[in-house]
């Protein structure tokens, strides 16, 4: 299995886009133990439109989502967090460059005892 | 597909979305103003607090014939040395003999950390059998291997086949979550998937009916009441005492029981929780897979409280009449009892700080002895405190100040200088804040005292009217003694470091 | 290396730093750490620092940046700079000290660089890396002196004869060291000296920051604080004796004659004044003389304590108390250089020949004792460990009943008593330490 990253933006650059209003997400793969930008997965319809969150809509962006480790937006619901979780995937609401995020998450430990278990 | 599927249970964050900070008013509340949802908000400015493992191995090291082996940096979870007492006493009480506590420490240093400790934790259990040859072997992470990923239960499973010890993982990680009552789960999670199996049968040779009849009988007469440490043997007495008035018989899980007889919680009528912070996940899953239904509302503290828990564990049993007397017997004499307290309590000023539902609790106790509520702090918000904001609100006279937060005296102190009450009830460490400001005060949890069930109240009354017949230690050392905080911190408003996720701060 | 530490008698590197800081004067902890540390550390004292739990900012109230998985994958360093700002807000101290935990250690947060932005401005603020698994609580100790020394004392002081510093006794795990430090500093003080115990009540930060300006240090222990000293020896050219803890009248008069000649005192003088402080203390004793002699009070005695009370009560016990030492326990996890170097600490002038060992694990004691001591058989004439005393800490007390000997906490853990500012240290405290003694012996009495 591959280490995925799911990033919430707009710009490209920095990672702000709230987790239901994001119209894509930029996928990240772990290649070479840096991680390069892989695909950019359209949403079809963000569930953001008003103040009802369409629960199913959430759902299935979860869903679409789940071949992914981590999913970082500048916000993420609490209950999109438990639906991530369930998928065992980690969310995090996060804000900042997205370069820098990745350098960093490269490095983590997550990163590396993903790649302590491959061996 | 079941929590209990997984290596860890979920935090509780996330499967309750239970929250630590927050600044309101009772009234406020119970009229649900938050959307019935506290959000997740944040602190600026932190200090210092608990994590899962500190009540996590208080339950743990209770456990008879079983070493606990903390696998983490030398000195984590020390904090045993304080629950030690607890084993001591507790152990005193039930059995007759005073022991010590038996934990181990994998100490792990700077090159384990950066290598992996499995293999010394290998070691350590092979060693700790060799040595002790307890029945049960209990191996609790602590933040260290959670991040440079040690697989406790990877180890667990490769070492159980040659060890006759059953091997317990437990997860207590804390910087995984900032809900330390997640520690109720994360030892329940072990125990249910890991004791809950039935030992080898013993199969009555000749089949004899009657006394499948008369075991049947008894098991539908008996009752698991949970206490994960919160209760010390004398409030499980009260509660034994009142539950067996109403003919049923009452087996304790799961401190100081013994690990191998755990299975036996699955053969019950019904599981009775004395608080929901700490029971829910486990009672869930009894119920889910094992049919054992359950009680989870109601900490019997307090008369009313006491009330409502016996009055539901009646109505399950259909003894509600026989409850009714019980109830007015009991009140009856306890109400005789508290008279002579009553008129020195008329009007004084209380504060509260605890567990979420007990600080609750304790705060109906209180009104119903005569004090006035004029503030609340309670370690965290979910959902099971909804009831309690809902019975208090009714019972309040003037609404009053409720502040989540995990400790953070500085919030406290705060809140304490404005308002002045006569008397604050604190958990353990937690008392001398208001001690240092004068206040006269009395620990709310101590396994040592009666707290619980009738008892309880009168107990408790007992104490503080000794405290509030003489306050001069806190009172005299409040002259000399000074908290660590700015004059200006004092005039601030006491939640201005509470902030929305990533956000700025309430000004 | 052993795979596991049973019990072990002490906080992690980060506890013992906790508590140092808590312990100086007007100096605030600032934790960049898990939420559970300060929590624990907290427990800790309370079930073993002799009913002593934090100070002025210690305990629950110490600010902590409580980290979280964010902060584990993404860094927390912008918590921990969110944290000291409102830190210096909130609570009033006069120097703020970071400490790092496991877990900002193991992710690697640059916390220097953070100070370094504070102190650009201006703030009082210091750190040290103090992650859990460096080493123990008194390894802490000896990182946060190495901190002050380097980073808060005032360097290129004038140095001012007869001005001296002493530690080595670590704050709350020797749950004496209130009373010990200042009954050191009073002697001292008798003699003549200007001293700065860092620790106690009349010492104050702006003294520690001229601490340097001191002509002699002494270090109160082999191992607590002694690294400590060539830093500042290092940095500030100050010399330093070491000396054992000294408990009661022949080990202080040692250490008294150490001071004397290493700052240039007339031995004289010193000699003078040890005489007169004998005098006192065996005038205390006098009445004593009746009663320990006809109640028998003299033991047979197991000394289990750190690396500073194995030695100086073992000492106490034989050459000034008349006890008979049999067996010596050292607790701290020490390695063959220090363990030869303690094992040499045991030329006692009553010539008793006390087996040292090193055991970290409080249950093997009980083989040490049996593979030392003749085995009772049911034979008539048995030499029993009896009139026996157990002179250890509150985990030892298992051991003491399982020989019928009477037992005394002074080691951590100290969970049976409550100490607040009594001292065992110099003759006085010779004298405290006979009355605990003997007061345990004749208890049913």
């Amino acid at each position: 299995m591959s280490f995925k990253i799911a990033i919430a933006s707009s710009d490209n650059q920095t990672i702000n886009e709230h987790f239901g209003r994001a119209r894509h997400f930029l996928i990240f793969d772990l290649v070479d133990s840096r991680f390069t930008l892989a695909e950019v997965r359209e949403i079809a319809s963000p569930h953001c439109g008003g103040v009802q969150h369409d629960a199913a809509a959430v759902e299935n962006i979860v869903e679409l989502l789940s071949d992914c480790r981590l999913v970082l937006a500048s916000q993420i619901g609490p209950r999109v967090i438990e639906l991530l979780r369930i998928k065992e995937i980690k969310g995090y609401a996060v804000s900042g460059l997205i370069d820098q995020t990745l350098a960093r998450l490269a490095s983590s430990y997550e990163v590396k005892n993903y790649l302590k278990n491959l061996e | 597909m079941s929590y209990l599927d997984n290596k860890e249970p979920p935090k509780r964050e996330d499967r309750l979305q239970a929250r630590i900070a927050y600044g309101g008013s009772i009234c406020g509340l119970a009229k649900g103003k938050q959307g019935g949802c506290i959000a997740d908000q944040e602190r600026s400015f932190t200090q210092g607090s608990i994590c899962l493992l500190l009540p996590g191995l208080a339950m743990l090291n209770s456990l008879p014939d079983s070493v606990v082996i903390l696998h983490g940096a030398i000195g984590c979870g020390s904090c045993a040395h304080s629950q030690n007492a607890n084993v001591r006493s507790g152990g005193n009480i039930r059995w007759g003999r005073v022991k010590d506590a038996l934990w181990l420490s994998t100490a792990l240093n700077e090159s384990e950390v950066v290598n992996g400790g499995e293999p010394k934790l290998e070691a350590a259990i092979r060693e700790a059998y060799r040595r002790y040859r307890p029945a049960t072997i209990i191996v609790v992470a602590g933040c260290v291997p959670g991040i440079i990923g040690d697989d406790i239960d990877g180890v667990a499973a490769r070492l159980q086949g040659e060890i006759s010890a059953k091997i317990l993982p437990v997860h207590c990680e804390g910087f995984k979550t900032k809900i330390w009552a997640t520690a109720y789960d994360a030892v329940y999670h072990s125990l249910g998937r890991n004791l809950l199996d039935d030992p080898e049968e013993e199969t009555r040779i000749i089949p004899d009916e009657l006394e499948d009849l008369k075991e049947k009988h008894r098991l539908s007469r008996t009752v698991n009441l949970m206490n994960v440490s919160s209760m010390g043997r004398v409030d499980e007495q009260e509660l034994e005492r009142l539950l067996r008035s109403l003919g049923l018989s009452v087996n304790i899980f799961p401190v100081f029981s013994k690990p191998e007889e755990m299975y036996r919680v699955k053969y019950a009528a019904l599981s009775i929780s004395t608080c929901p912070t700490h029971d829910d996940y486990i009672l869930k899953h009894l119920q889910e897979k094992y049919g054992v239904p359950y009680i989870l509302q109601h900490m019997p503290i307090g008369i009313e409280n006491t009330n409502h828990w016996l009055r539901d564990v009646a109505a399950f049993f259909h003894l509600e009449e026989l409850a009714e007397n019980i109830i007015a017997r009991e009140v009856a004499e306890l109400e005789e009892a508290l008279a002579e307290f009553k008129p020195l309590f008329a009007g004084k000023k209380a504060f509260i700080n605890a567990g979420e539902i007990r600080a609750f609790a304790n705060a109906y106790l209180l009104t119903e002895l005569g004090f006035e509520i004029v503030g609340i702090r309670s370690f965290h918000h979910d959902e099971f405190a909804e009831i309690e904001y809902e019975k208090l609100s009714k019972i309040a006279g003037q609404d009053y100040v409720v502040n989540i937060a995990n400790a953070q005296p500085f919030e406290e102190a705060n809140l304490l200088k404005k308002l002045k009450p006569d008397l604050f009830l604190g958990h353990w460490n937690g008392n001398a804040t208001a001690a240092k400001l004068g206040i006269a005060t009395h620990v709310i949890y101590n396994t040592g005292l009666n707290y619980i069930g009738y008892k309880g109240v009168y107990e408790m009354a007992r104490r503080v009217y000794r405290q509030l017949k003489n306050p001069s230690f806190n009172r005299k050392a409040c002259e000399y003694i000074r908290l660590p905080y700015h004059e200006r911190w004092y005039e601030a408003e006491p939640f201005s470091h509470i902030k929305a996720q990533g956000g700025v701060n309430h000004a | 290396m052993p795979n596991f530490i049973e019990r072990p008698r002490y906080f992690c590197a980060l506890g013992g730093a906790m508590e140092t800081i808590t312990a100086l004067p007007g100096a605030i902890p600032v934790l960049h750490a898990a939420p559970g540390c300060a929590g624990n550390i907290t427990w800790t004292q309370n079930g073993g620092s002799g009913l002593q739990v934090g100070g002025y900012c210690g305990a629950l109230h110490v600010p902590c940046s409580n980290v979280q998985e964010k902060e584990v994958v993404f860094g927390g360093v912008d918590r921990l700079r969110e944290e000291i700002r409102h830190t210096l807000d909130i609570i009033a101290g006069e120097l703020y000290f970071v400490i790092t935990g496991c877990v900002t250690e193991i992710i690697g947060d640059d916390v220097r660089a953070v100070i370094n932005q504070f102190r650009e401005e201006g703030v009082p603020i210091i750190h040290a890396e103090t992650g859990g698994f460096k080493g123990n609580s008194y390894y802490g100790y000896e990182l946060v002196l190495q901190s002050l020394f380097k980073n808060y004392l005032t360097k290129g002081l004038e140095k001012k004869k007869n001005k001296v510093n002493l530690w080595g006794i670590v704050p709350f795990m020797d749950v004496f060291w209130r009373g010990n430090l200042e009954g050191l500093r009073l002697l001292l003080e008798k003699l003549g000296f200007e001293v700065n115990t860092f620790f106690t009540q009349d010492d104050t930060l702006p003294e520690i920051q001229k601490a340097g300006s001191a002509a002699l240090n002494i270090v109160v222990s082999d191992l607590y604080g002694v690294e400590a000293a060539e830093l500042f020896k290092e940095i500030h050219g100050t010399p330093f004796i070491v000396t054992p803890l000294p408990v009661g009248p022949s080990a202080t008069h040692e250490f008294l004659r150490q001071a004397g000649e290493a700052a240039g005192i007339d031995p004289a003088t010193v000699e003078k004044f040890v005489t007169q402080e004998k005098q006192r203390y065996y005038k205390y004793l006098e009445p004593l003389l009746e009663g320990y002699n006809d109640l028998d009070l003299q033991r047979h005695v197991i000394v289990i304590g750190d690396a500073n009370y194995a030695v100086s009560l073992t000492k106490f016990l034989a050459d000034d108390l008349g006890w008979l030492p049999e067996l010596v326990v050292f607790s701290d996890p020490l390695n063959e250089t220090q363990q030869q170097l303690f094992s040499q600490r045991f030329d006692l002038e009553s010539g008793l020949q006390p087996v040292v060992v090193f055991e970290t694990d409080t249950s093997e004691v009980i083989r040490h004792f049996k593979q030392n001591w003749p085995e009772f058989h049911g034979q008539k004439y048995y030499n029993a460990f009896a009139p026996g005393f157990v002179l250890g800490s509150s985990l030892d007390r298992e051991l003491a009943l399982s020989l019928g000997a009477a037992h005394l906490s002074v080691s951590f853990p100290v969970a049976n008593r409550a100490i607040i500012d009594r001292g065992y240290t110099g003759f006085r405290g010779g004298l405290r330490l006979i009355e605990d003694l003997l007061g345990s012996c004749i208890a049913a009495r």
